[in-house]
């Protein structure tokens, strides 16, 4: 087993059920991920970059293939184990923040800590840590909608970062953000990256990729286009 | 996820939403506070009576005869009834059953019909002997005025305030101290012989029983309670005392007949047990030697079966305000899923369990109960305190004594809080079971 492989996907088929038709999300896709790579994932909507992030996340199951996640065969895991694969192996942020309204911006980062059951004064000392690496720390007490939109994304990378996982998974991270933030917050995952976190971002912008990513891959319909 | 995150995340998000909080709360509350009202009021009467009871000696009693009583036990079929042998009550039975663990105190039941004599008035009455060291128990440490026996052989007694009424006196302190005329009956031997032929003397009517006058001093009055397992003790003299008073020994032809067969003894033993928690065993030891007892415990079973039955009827009515009131909780539970089933998904996302889904909802839907319970609790004892005050303004009018009708115990209020907890904890299963079965990948896209 080659461990320089963070990511391993042989044969991968994801197929959706729309009533009586079928939609092949994904279809028989082979990609390896090395080690600290920054890999885009470039393509047009609904070409399937999405399904594959979720399917590498353990979000999603698929149809068939196979997913080998730093060694591990997420097939052969349980509902549990693949909960926490995401807690401690997975950080993903979102197009769309995907922050919880209600709570602060430290609340938000913290939270995959409070499924860990990390002991409240350790989660506030890296909480805390977190927030000043992505220049949050003036914002901690404040509420996503008093927020702008890159600061709520600084806000979820800080999530997503917090239980150092191995892989960092952006799902068009600038997608809702003007130019000069859709900059900032590239320059952030760039920074992530080289301090080793093996990185996918997935974006229909591909002068973005180009000028971050290391490798890029172009999906359509459901397939890898070299 | 540690409990207290669990609880703070619970009681985060019942706060974003106050009013259904609220509205969803005051079911469980007004249930509460129904079951709660409801059940006190049934252990309010229950306690009415223990107490009453516990206060006077009838649990503590118990009454020994010669002979097993069967009470009800073939009721429906009499000619099943076996008659078993009876036992003789003898003085070495007395100083057996004194040996029993919990035992205070024994003695025979010796009553006296007489007459009460003082002045020119008389009444008739039954004197009860009693030992010296009755005046240590209930109902004969409850002399008004004066005071008990000196000694167990002294000639004095105690009288009743009913039979100093009887005997014309106004003042019962007045007649402290003196002495009055205990008359009893006895058998005439010359009597007997002159029905036998004998030389008597002429103008004499032939009877086979004489008076016998005894002087006795009154050293004590009281007002003896009319229901007593000691039994009546109008007039009430030692136990010492009664052994040197002439009398005819028997209370019923049956102790005649008995006195005759050779089998003399006691007709009945009165034992007093220190606490009611020792009745029983002293109970089944006696009844196992043969012999036969009756004490309140043997019917007290009825009561608590009849207590039970009552307090579920009440209990029952309740529940049924708190099953609602969990209709309520689901109904919540299910739309703050729908409501957060986004949120729900970016959970699962970041590492969320299953089990932690669950257990928010869960936990949450206890915050209901458990706060609904506290407020319910003091909603019913609200409630208990107007009813207790109209009922007492009522019970006053019409000339009665104020009484307690509820009573709220601390059991009541910790069971009616773990109820209402463990009811809400039920009701959020449902939600709960569907949140976590929320798919992570639907729930982000959702907007």
């Amino acid at each position: 087993m080659n461990h320089e492989n963070v990511i391993l996907i042989s044969g991968l088929t994801r197929v959706y059920k729309m009533g009586e038709a079928e939609v092949r999300a994904l279809d028989g896709i082979d990609l390896t991920v090395a080690r600290g790579e920054f890999l885009g994932l470039v393509g047009a909507s609904g070409s399937g970059k999405s399904t594959l992030l979720n399917l590498i996340a353990g979000l999603d199951s698929p149809t068939s293939g196979k997913i080998m996640i730093d060694g591990q065969d997420l097939a052969a895991m349980n509902a549990k184990q693949l909960a926490i694969h995401r807690r401690y192996t997975i950080g993903m942020v979102f197009q769309s923040f995907n922050l919880i309204s209600s709570m602060t911006a430290f609340d938000n980062v913290q939270l995959p800590l409070v499924f860990a059951a990390v002991p409240q004064a350790e989660r506030q000392a890296r909480t805390s840590t977190s927030l000043i690496h992505t220049g949050l720390q003036e914002r901690s007490r404040h509420r996503p909608s008093q927020m702008s939109g890159g600061e709520q994304q600084r806000t979820a990378i800080a999530r997503a970062l917090i239980n150092q996982p191995k892989i960092f998974l952006a799902d068009e991270p600038t997608g809702n953000l003007d130019s000069k933030t859709s900059i900032e917050i590239m320059e952030l995952l760039r920074a992530i990256n080289e301090q080793g976190t093996t990185t996918v971002l997935v974006t229909h912008n591909l002068s973005l990729a180009e000028k971050y990513c290391t490798r890029i891959i172009q999906l359509s319909y459901g397939k890898l286009v070299e | 996820m540690l409990f207290n995150d669990l609880l703070k995340m619970s009681y985060a998000s019942l706060r974003r939403t106050k009013l259904r909080t609220f509205l969803t709360g005051t079911g469980v509350v007004v249930g509460i506070g129904a079951l709660t009202s409801m059940i006190s009021f049934g252990a309010g009467l229950q306690k009415n009576i223990s107490d009453a009871m516990k206060k006077t000696d009838i649990f503590t009693s118990i009454e020994v005869t010669p002979r097993q009583l069967e009470f009800g036990r073939n009721r429906h079929n009499p000619e099943k009834e076996e008659e078993k042998p009876s036992k003789v009550i003898t003085d070495s039975t007395m100083q057996w059953i004194s040996s029993l663990p919990g035992v205070k105190m024994v003695y025979p039941e010796v009553i006296i019909p007489s007459q009460l004599r003082f002045g020119e008035k008389s009444a008739s009455i039954t004197a009860r002997a009693v030992p010296l060291n009755a005046n240590q128990y209930y109902p004969f440490n409850q002399i008004e005025i004066g005071s008990f026996f000196s000694s167990d052989t002294a000639k004095e007694i105690i009288i009743s305030k009913r039979i100093l009424k009887r005997l014309g006196v106004q003042h019962p302190d007045s007649i402290l101290g003196k002495d009055v005329k205990l008359v009893t009956a006895k058998f005439s031997f010359e009597n007997i012989g002159a029905m036998f032929g004998m030389p008597v003397p002429f103008t004499q009517d032939i009877k086979p029983f004489a008076e016998e006058m005894n002087t006795v001093t009154v050293v004590g009055i009281w007002s003896p309670p009319e229901f007593s397992a000691s039994g009546m003790a109008e007039v009430t003299l030692p136990m010492g005392t009664s052994n040197r008073i002439a009398r005819l020994n028997f209370r019923s032809v049956w102790d005649l007949l008995q006195s005759f067969s050779g089998k003399e003894g006691y007709p009945m033993v009165h034992v007093r047990v220190g606490s009611f928690r020792e009745v029983e065993p002293v109970i089944k030891n006696i009844s196992d030697a043969g012999y036969g007892v009756v004490n309140i415990l043997q019917q007290i079973d009825e009561l608590r079966r009849g207590f039970l039955i009552f307090d579920a009827a009440l209990g029952a009515m309740g529940t049924i305000a708190l099953f609602v009131a969990s209709l309520g909780i689901i109904n919540t539970m299910v739309m703050s899923v729908l409501e957060r089933y986004r949120e729900i998904g970016i959970m699962k996302a970041l590492g969320a369990t299953h089990t932690d889904i669950k257990l928010l909802f869960v936990v949450e839907s206890s915050v209901i109960g458990f706060i609904g319970g506290i407020l319910g609790v003091i909603l019913g004892w609200i409630v208990t305190l107007i009813a207790q005050i109209v009922a007492n303004q009522y019970i006053l009018r019409q000339g009665g004594e104020i009484v307690r009708l509820f009573y709220i115990p601390v059991w009541l209020i910790a069971a009616s809080i773990a109820f209402a907890i463990l009811v809400s904890l039920i009701a959020g299963l449902y939600p709960a079971a569907r949140a976590a079965k929320v798919d992570p990948v639907q729930a982000l896209r959702h907007e």
